[in-house]
Formats: C-alpha cells, structure tokens, sequence
C-alpha cells in the first residue's frame, strides 16, 4: 500500500526523516519497500514567466515566446493554446526530465529546432510533469500559474507547496494487521516504535441525532455492523487536497463524493460507498444473492450471482456487491442529489470469496479480507459526514446504524515468567509495559505479570504470545542475543530411505550416471505415448493443465522424456533418478536407472548389481516372460521388449525389474538408441540391506585359469551354463567370465559356443592338474547331459 | 634355459622380469630383456609356449592359457617401460598439452544442497525425514493453524486431490481431503506425534504450488524446513540456529537479523535476513543493494501446533525456521531461473 510521507506527518509532526523510517519500521513493523519522491517530474521544472509570444511563421499551432527563467530570457517554441504574455508557466530547461503528454518513459530535453526554430525547453502541461491528476489539463494548454505569487526561475514545487515522499509498504508484511491499512493506523505505529507524540483527534459522532432510517440485514453473521446515513449533497470536483492525496495513494480522481470515501477508505482504512439515493427504491437490504440474480457493476462488468455473494440491494435489485464494487445503477453522478452513504462491517472470509466469485479485487477488499474491527465505523462514519459536509454542503437526513452484538476488545493474560522464556532474556516489567502502552494497550501490571486490554483497533492481540510479540518488537529483535541450543546429547534419527538414497545417489554418480530430476505429473498424452491406463493413477481435482493432472506411478514416463530431450546434444548417456511414485493406498519412493547406447542392458545389468552388492543388498535375479504367462507385479509390460524382464528379489519379495525398451514406444518417443531401463524399490532395498558383508580373502595360493568353449543348441540361455558351473565348481570356483558367443562356420547351424574363463583358486593348497581335469570332465558331463553341450577343442 | 612348466615357476619368471626391468635404464636394457625372455630364438618364454605342444591335451588346457596371459603381460610392460625411457630422453616433453578428462556422473544441485544441508544438520544433532509428498488436509494445514477460511487455503495456491486416497494412517481423519503438500512445515505435527518431545528435525523435501511457472515460480520445488522443540526453546536459539547454518553453508562469519514477520503456524514471526555473502553487506544485485538477503521464515512455534500434536498446553516451547532449497541452490550456485532444476538439461547437469 502506498502512504503520503506529509500526510502520516499531519498526525506525528516530528516523523523520521524518510531513510530512517525506512529502516526501523522495517526493523520492528512492518517491511517498508520504499519511500520515494513523490513527484520526480517536477524536480527540475521552474516558474518562468512569458515575456513575448509571437507567431511561428511556419506553423499554425505552434508560437515562439520570449520566457523569462529568472535570470535570461530563453527562446522558446510551444504549442499550448492558451499562452499570452505575461503568463506565469511552468518551464522544463534544456536537461530537465519530462514526459511527453503523461505518457511513457520519461525523457530528458535537449535544445531543439522545432520547424526550423530554436527552443531552448518546453513550457509543460500538468500532464507532463505528472500533476494531470490533480490538475486535469484542458486539451493542449499549458499550466497557467499566473495564480500563484512565485517568482521566475523558483523551483515549481516550491512555488506550489508540493513536496512529499511517497512511502511504499509491502501488504504481505502486515496482512496479520489491518489497523495499518491507513494513514491513521500507520501513523499510530509510527508513533509507537518511535515513541513520538501524535495527534489523532477522533471527529465527534453526532451522526445518530437525527430521524432513524429503516435498513434490514438478514445475514448478521457476514454484516455485522450496518451503518447508513442519508445526506444531501451537492456533487462537484474534489478540493485540491483531497485530489492530491489520492493521486498519490494511485486512486483516480472522479468527483467530490466519491473522492471522499476514498479518503476515507486512506485514512481510516474504511470501505464507504455512497448509493444515489433517487435510484433506489424502498429500504436497503443486506442479504445472500438469489441464484442467477445479476448486477452491473461501476466497471460495467455484469455478473450473475449466487448464495455465495452478499449483496447490499433494495426492494427491486441488488444495488452493490457487499465491500466489494457498487451498481453501475446507482452511482453518484454530477446530478446526484441524495446520496445513501454505507460505512459497515463485512465478514474477511464471506467478502474474499464473494470477491474471488465474481473475479473482482478492489481496495475494499483488500481491508475486508483482513478483518478489520466491527469499531471502525464508530470513528470513520463522523468523519466521512464531516468532510462531506466541508466539501460537499452536505446535511444529514436521516441515519441508521445495526450493530447488534458491539465488539468488545478481550484481556489477556501475560505472566513475566513466559516473556522470559520464549524471548531468552529478561526484560525488566515496567519496560513491557510501557511498550505496550504506547501501542495502545491498558495495561495492568502485578507482580508477576500484566493483563493487557488492546485499543479498539488491534484484532491480532489474542493469546499470550500475541502480546509478547508486541514485547519483542517494540523493545528491538536486535538486542536479543543468539544462544546455542542447549539439551541431551542424542543421536539423530536419519529416516533409513533418505540415508540409503544418498548412498545410492553416490554410488550412481561414482559409476558416471548422471542424476535428473522430473516432475510428479504427467498427462493423457504421456499415457498414450507409454500405453498405460489412467486407472491407477491418482488425479489431481485443480491441475495446472491437462499435461499434469495425474501422479506419477513410475519415474519413467517423465524421465524417458528427458532423455530423448537430452539425447539431441548428449548422444547416448546414462542417468538416474529417485523420487515419489503415488497410488491411491501407498506412496513410494523408487530408483529408476536408464542408460542407451550398445550393450544397454548389459551394460545396466553390471550397474545394478555392483549398486546392489555395494549397497549389500543380497539378490537373486531371474528372467520373467510374460508371454510365457510368468506373472509379475510389474504393470508395465508394454515397455519391455519381448515381454521380458530380468527381476531381482531379496528372499521373496521383489527389488525391481531390468528391461529393454520396447520397439513400439521408443518409436513413440523418438528414442534413436538401444535403451535399457531398470526401477527399483527403495523400501525394499532399507529393508533387505544387510548390516554385515562377507569378504574374500584372497588366496595365498596361485589362481589357475580354465579357458573353456561349449557349444550348445541355440535356445541354451548362458545363465543355465552358468548355473551349472556355480553348483558344481563350489568354493573352489571363484569366478566366470563370458568372453564371447560365437555362432557360424564351422558350428553346426542352430548351436553357438560360449567361449568363457573359469578362474579357480584354493584357500589352504595349490591346485593340481588333475583337480582341475576332473572338474572338468564332471562340467561338461553335466552340460551335455542336461543341454546337449559339446567341449569345443581350442587348442 | 628351459622352463618347468609349474605354477611356482611362472612366478619366478614373473619376478626375474620385474627385477630387471626396475634395473633397466636405457633402450638397450629393455630390448636385452625382451631377448632374454622373448626372444624369437631363445627366449625363455617363447622355449616355454612352443613346448606346449608336446604335452598332453590335459596339461595344454592347464598351461596354454597361463603362458599367453603371462607372455602379453610382460610384453605390455616391456612396451611401457620402453616408452617411459624414450620420453625421457626426448626433450619434446609438452606439459601444456590438454589432460584427457574422466567422465564422470554428476549429482543434481538439488541433491548436493541438501546433502550439504542433511550434514550441517546432522552434526547439530538434527533428526532428518522426508515424509510424504501427497498428504492430509489436516497436516498441511489445520494442523498449523491454517483453518478452512485462510487466505492459504484457496484452491489456486494448493493441488487438491480427486481420487479417493485409501492410505492407512495412524490417526483417524476421515473428513480430512488430500493436498500435494504445500510446504515441508506439514511435517510438523506428524513428527511430534511419532516421536513425542524433545525433538530436533530437519525436513528436505519436494513440495508443491499450484502456479504458473517463470523464472521466479515453479509449481514443483524444494524446500527445507527444520524445527525445534523443548521445554525452554527461546528465540535466541532460533537466532543462533538460523545464524550458524548459513556460518556452516557459507564458511563465513554471516550474520542474520530477525524481523517482524507473520505466520499462521508461530507466534512470534519473524522473517530472518542474512548479511549478503556475495557483497560483505557492500550492496550488490543479489541483496538488491541493501546489504540483506531474505532468507525464508521463521518463528516460535504457535501454541496451537502444539495442541494440535496433543502436547500439554505450555509446557513446551519451539522454534521453527524454514526456506527454499531452490532459492538457496540459486543463489550458492548464481543460477538466475528456478526452472532449470526441473527442466534436468545435461549440459547444465553435468556442470556440478
């Protein structure tokens, strides 16, 4: 909200100087964004006076003068149709900061030729140095300051008494504080963190001796206070004042009675509308919308209605939106004769979902939304009827005021001891006080605390803490020091996952995958793309769009895309990512793992186990074939090439799958490499993670390579042959390398040959040749036994 | 010399090759070594291989492998030994040729943020949890003091949750509706309800905002979030914490300032600032030439929170402190657009 820094010094006439307002009330109230000249386009503009005006002999609508700035008399060249000699202007020298017709960046003058004459500045507008609001310009005429008694060559402002500052505050910091919502309730503050005298005379409320009017509210818990007078007015342009403060608060000037309750609405914070009383019939009602009932509102929107909204109407229609915007039907005009001023109380929560109903925000609902006091009105309608009066030959006709339940303002309790507690320091209880009595409060101090009664206009003073925040603030953050946290030495609980996550996130890294991160929520495009059914997924009611409306059950719809994005510039790469994965009943964090290139799968499989046996996650891995009608928890088999996944499980229950990518939705995503993909389970892997690991101790004695090469019938899956040589080679067997499968002339057609490495080693002897032969010959008995296998001789 | 083909014999030779090479001190010493043992006539090693074939098949399966892996063994040693000698010798040593980067995997900055933070934490003896990411109503909001009718709670800040949720939950909520959280502060009533009082907690976590994303907005983004709860917590240990965690993630003396501030959920708000690490306070574009960076929110836990974890009313008190982890990665790392931690582009990815 924006504040006039000459308007709040009205009220504290010995106000800060701007910077250091600036900082303390920032420091101990609420966050000042900036406070800045209020009128930067009049700070090189000077009176000047016309000496001679003479016709431009090339231009019809342009005359050249003789202008006198004080010192020299300057040629000049303008188009103002209202220049005579003798007239006192406004004059923008030669690198003075203007803005052309009020419009746009401002720009700085230089000497000009103008139709082939010389300027040397410009005679303004008011709309050229920013005053067109409180001075409207007739059309292309200059501002006349023959008014005034300034002499040539004084600075404008000076001349017309106009300095402010504009001070900006940010709403966010004082939402919790709607008595700062005006200049009154600023300046209150200001008084109090600065501990200087104000002077805040209330208008005396003279209102209600008058004839009563008759006024219904049906709905008193969102109206609690309905105040409505009846005035004469006579409707005509604002006072100079007024104007001017509202420009500077960024309000628009329309006529003197609306011009008022936007005062108002300035320095009380107080919502006022104003009904012409000769467009409405019969008495005003404050009550719920009819559905489908409409109104046209001052911004000539309409808008249909609903219970939602309440609305201030009278026998006919609903006349206003309650604290929201009038009727466009009963505005006051230049005839307006009799006007029905409101100034009332509407319920925060009732008005901010009226005004989000109708899609209208206005400055009154910028107070409303945060609760000002039911008494406000008690001090803002005497004021209003009062500046009325002065600027608008107002009489009161008649008035009414529903205020059936009056606020009353509760005490709270405040013990010493808890100030102390919650601040860490002590500070000394008539210091407290006094703090609090500057802000408003009544306090009563005994002797181990206070009971604090706050002033009328403080609705945030509740408990206990409330109060101690007054303390606090008042008394200076900054004088309390830090202290360490002090208590029993205990060892911090790290949730199993988040631990394990970061092990494998370094693992990952340590083995060059690359980390990605991608959204929770995909679309229906994604469902198609992946082929998977919206069924499981979990929806959100209010998406941002229809691309992210679901929540993710795998990382690798979102992730796979992020691949083939990335693949464009990075060619094939590996990568990773953990994160959420939502249903209905569970939540679940997952691991999923991609890598593209040749040899995906292989290469991914090595991943996952080295993840696994680093991680010491015991595992046993086999092959699921759907098409084989082998089941698996896994939903996703339309991302599997050939149906087939390699799953790992810990005992019984699953760690996750491997799998090439299918065909059909690489082609979908554009994926151009063999990609390959893993996803396991983080819960799974805490729970089956293993506190101990077994080493190898490496033998003393000599290791002995067996290079052997089978050839076997196609269909033979290594993993069979490799089965075979684990059972059978025993503790002596310490590891198999597959070194290459062959297949052609001169194998016989349907075989191929494992050409692999047997590497085996005792603890407690050198092995002798006929250890190994005979394994051997057992190995390949049993091969060929069970798949056919025939030794090929590669000697 | 003739070689007996045994397991201890072929580490002899091993060894006898070694001891020469570490002799060898010129080209010449290292060709005499490569005829000694490989020698096309003589040499030690080529005897051994052509001898294979006088023995069995049993004892060629044996040795035939053992003697090719020893003999390309020492011939890769011989080479590296040979060219170490060269470019010793020549003088067209150039250290200012490129070295040959690893690859490596990177770590998303999000992640290195929070491990950073997870270890500050820690040794402050922090507990640390992540907690769910779809969660009730009632921890994301009525539980901090956010009731039905608060400004937050308006459906364009918060995803709500269409689908039934059918989780089990140690508290029973039935009328309670479901939310992407909108903040790790959800975290506090469930923490304190598992694991009662005293507690100190940090939260890291993904949360979520519904709005439209620019450089300053994202609707997916990090946060953390940590608070602390004993029987004497006061705000200079909350001045202190806040204090020596940007000490801790700065490595400098930083210094924090604590200004009114407002927050449903503590009582007092205050909205801390640190000392701008990247100017010393000078003023810079950072702090907006102020010399003070915002740096989240924070404040004494409200009593309500405290009933609403079914503490005994007043006998704890608590601080809370939390902020963006982007906001935090944005400024450590100069990143000027939140959207890049989402957006996972490898050519920035692979900068960390």
């Amino acid at each position: 909200m924006l504040f006039s820094y000459q308007w709040l010094k009205t009220y504290v006439p010995s106000i800060p100087e701007p910077n250091i307002l600036k900082e303390e009330l920032t420091r101990r109230s609420v966050e000042v964004e900036s406070i800045a000249d209020a009128y930067p386009l009049m700070r090189d503009i000077i009176v000047a006076e016309v000496r001679a005006v003479d016709r431009h002999p090339d231009a019809d609508r342009l005359v050249v003068c003789n202008v006198y700035d004080g010192k020299n008399e300057i040629q000049v060249v303008c188009g103002g149709s209202n220049v005579r000699a003798g007239m006192r202007v406004a004059l923008a020298p030669v690198g003075a900061t203007v803005q052309w017709h009020g419009e746009g960046e401002p720009i700085v003058l230089e000497k000009a030729k103008i139709r082939g004459l010389e300027s040397f500045g410009m005679i303004c507008s008011t709309s050229e140095i920013g005053l067109a609001g409180i001075f409207p310009p007739h059309e292309r005429e200059v501002f006349d300051l023959s008014g005034t008694q300034a002499a040539p060559g004084a600075p404008l402002a000076q001349a017309l008494n106009m300095h402010d500052y504009i001070v900006d505050i940010d709403n966010k910091s004082m939402t919790h504080r709607p008595d700062l919502f005006s200049h009154r309730g600023l300046a209150r503050e200001i008084a109090a963190v600065f501990n200087l005298e104000m002077h805040l005379a209330e208008v005396e409320d003279t209102i209600g001796n008058v004839p009563a009017m008759h006024s219904v509210v049906e709905d008193a818990e969102a109206c609690r206070r309905y105040r409505l007078i009846e005035l004469e007015v006579t409707v005509a342009q604002a006072p100079e004042i007024v104007r001017n403060r509202l420009q500077l608060c960024g309000i628009k000037s329309i006529n003197n009675v609306v011009d008022i309750t936007n005062y108002i609405l300035l320095e009380y914070g107080q919502p006022v509308h104003a009904f012409d009383a000769e467009k409405v019939s019969g008495d005003m009602i404050v009550r719920r919308a009819r559905t489908g009932e409409k109104i046209e509102t001052l911004d000539h929107e309409t808008h249909e209605l609903t219970p939602d909204v309440l609305v201030i109407a009278d026998t006919e229609k609903p006349r206003a939106i309650a604290g929201i915007i009038g009727g466009v039907d009963s505005a006051i005009t230049e005839s307006t004769k009799r006007v029905y001023l409101e100034v009332a109380h509407f319920d925060a929560v009732v008005t901010r979902k009226a005004s989000q109903h109708v899609g209208v925000r206005t400055d009154g609902v910028l107070r409303w939304e945060k609760g000002p006091s039911e008494e406000l009105p008690t001090y803002s309608a005497p004021a209003t009827v009062e500046l009325l009066k002065q600027y608008a030959d107002a009489k009161v006709l008649r008035a009414i005021d529903v205020y059936p339940k009056k606020r009353v303002q509760q005490s709270v309790e405040v013990a010493q001891s808890a100030i102390a507690r919650l601040v860490g320091i002590s500070i000394p209880l008539e210091e407290s006080a006094q703090m609090l009595t500057r802000l408003g409060c009544v306090v009563v101090t005994k002797k181990d605390g206070f009971t604090v009664t706050p002033p009328w206009f403080r609705m945030d003073l509740n408990i206990q803490e409330d109060v101690i925040e007054e303390v606090v603030r008042m008394y200076g953050i900054h004088r309390i020091p830090e202290q360490y946290l002090r208590g029993e030495l205990r060892v911090a609980v790290v949730d199993p996952e988040v631990a394990l996550q970061r092990r494998v996130r370094e693992q990952l890294a340590l083995m060059k995958y690359s980390e990605l991160y991608s959204y929770s929520f995909y679309g229906d495009v994604q469902l198609k793309r992946y082929d998977i059914a919206s069924e499981p997924h979990v929806e959100i009611l209010n998406p941002l769009s229809d691309d992210l409306k679901y929540l993710r059950v795998s990382l690798l719809p979102n992730m796979l895309n992020t691949v083939v994005r990335n693949s464009v510039h990075e060619g094939v790469l590996n990568c990773f990512e953990i994160g959420h994965v939502y249903f209905a009943d569970r939540e679940v964090r997952q691991l999923a793992i991609v890598t593209t290139g040749s040899n995906a799968f292989r290469r991914l499989r090595g991943i996952v186990e080295q993840l696994l046996t680093t991680l010491t996650v015991p595992y046993h891995s086999s092959v699921v074939n759907q098409s084989l009608g082998q089941s698996s928890l896994c939903p996703f088999w339309q991302w599997y090439e050939g149906a087939q996944a390699l799953e790992y499980r810990s005992g019984t229950e699953i760690l996750g799958t491997i799998g090439e990518l299918a065909a059909p939705v690489a082609s979908r995503i554009k994926m151009k490499y063999e990609c390959a993909f893993a996803t396991l389970s983080i819960p799974q892997m805490v729970h089956d993670e293993a506190i101990t690991k077994t080493i190898r101790i490496p033998s003393e004695f000599p290791a002995l390579p067996l290079d052997l090469s089978l050839v076997v019938p196609e269909s033979v899956a290594w993993g069979e042959v490799e089965r075979v040589a684990r059972v059978h080679g025993g503790v002596l067997l310490q590891n198999i390398e597959l070194k290459d499968i062959y297949t052609g002339a001169p194998l016989e057609k349907g075989t191929k040959s494992f050409l692999f490495r047997l590497e085996f080693q005792a603890q407690d002897h050198t092995l002798a040749m006929n250890e190994m032969e005979e394994w051997r010959d057992q190995f390949v008995a049993e091969c060929s036994k069970k798949f056919g296998a025939i030794l090929r001789d590669n000697a | 010399m003739k070689l007996k083909l045994n397991n201890e014999s072929l580490a002899q030779l091993q060894k006898e090759i070694d001891d020469a090479l570490v002799g060898a001190r010129t080209t010449e010493d290292v060709d005499a070594v490569r005829v000694q043992y490989l020698g096309r006539k003589n040499g030690v090693l080529t005897e051994a291989l052509k001898s294979l074939k006088d023995l069995g098949l049993e004892e060629k399966k044996v040795f035939g492998p053992l003697l090719n892996d020893l003999k390309n063994r020492i011939e890769e040693q011989l080479t590296r030994a040979e060219h170490a000698l060269d470019v010793d010798q020549s003088a067209a040593r150039d250290l200012t040729l490129p070295g040959i980067v690893p690859e490596t995997g990177h770590l998303h900055p999000m992640t290195l943020v929070q491990h950073e933070l997870m270890d500050i934490f820690r040794s402050m003896g922090f507990m640390i949890v992540e907690g769910p990411e779809l969660d009730q109503e009632f921890y994301n909001f009525e539980s901090l003091n956010i009731p039905k009718t608060h400004p937050a709670r308006d459906i364009q800040d918060t995803f709500f949750i269409k689908t039934p949720i059918t989780r089990k939950e140690k508290r029973d909520l039935p009328k309670t509706g479901w939310v992407m959280r909108t903040h790790t502060s959800n975290m506090q009533v469930r923490i304190m309800e598992e694991y009662g009082a005293p507690l100190r907690c940090v939260v890291p976590a993904r949360v979520f905002r519904n709005e439209s994303t620019d450089a300053s907005h994202e609707h997916t983004f990090y946060q953390f979030e940590c608070f602390v709860v004993d029987e004497k917590i006061n705000i200079g240990n909350l001045l202190w914490t806040i204090q020596e965690i940007f000490r801790q993630l700065y490595k400098k003396d930083v210094k924090v300032r604590l200004r009114p501030g407002y927050f449903p959920f503590t009582e007092p708000s205050f909205e801390p600032d640190m000392s701008c690490v990247f100017c010393d306070g000078v003023g810079c574009r950072v702090c907006k030439y102020t010399g003070w960076v915002e740096m989240g929110g924070s404040g004494m836990i409200h009593p309500n929170v405290f009933k609403a974890a079914g503490f005994p009313e007043g006998k704890y008190t608590g601080f809370a402190f939390g902020m963006g982890m982007s906001r935090l990665a944005m400024l450590k790392y100069g990143l000027p657009d939140v959207r890049l931690f989402m957006d996972s582009d490898l050519r920035i990815l692979k900068q960390f």
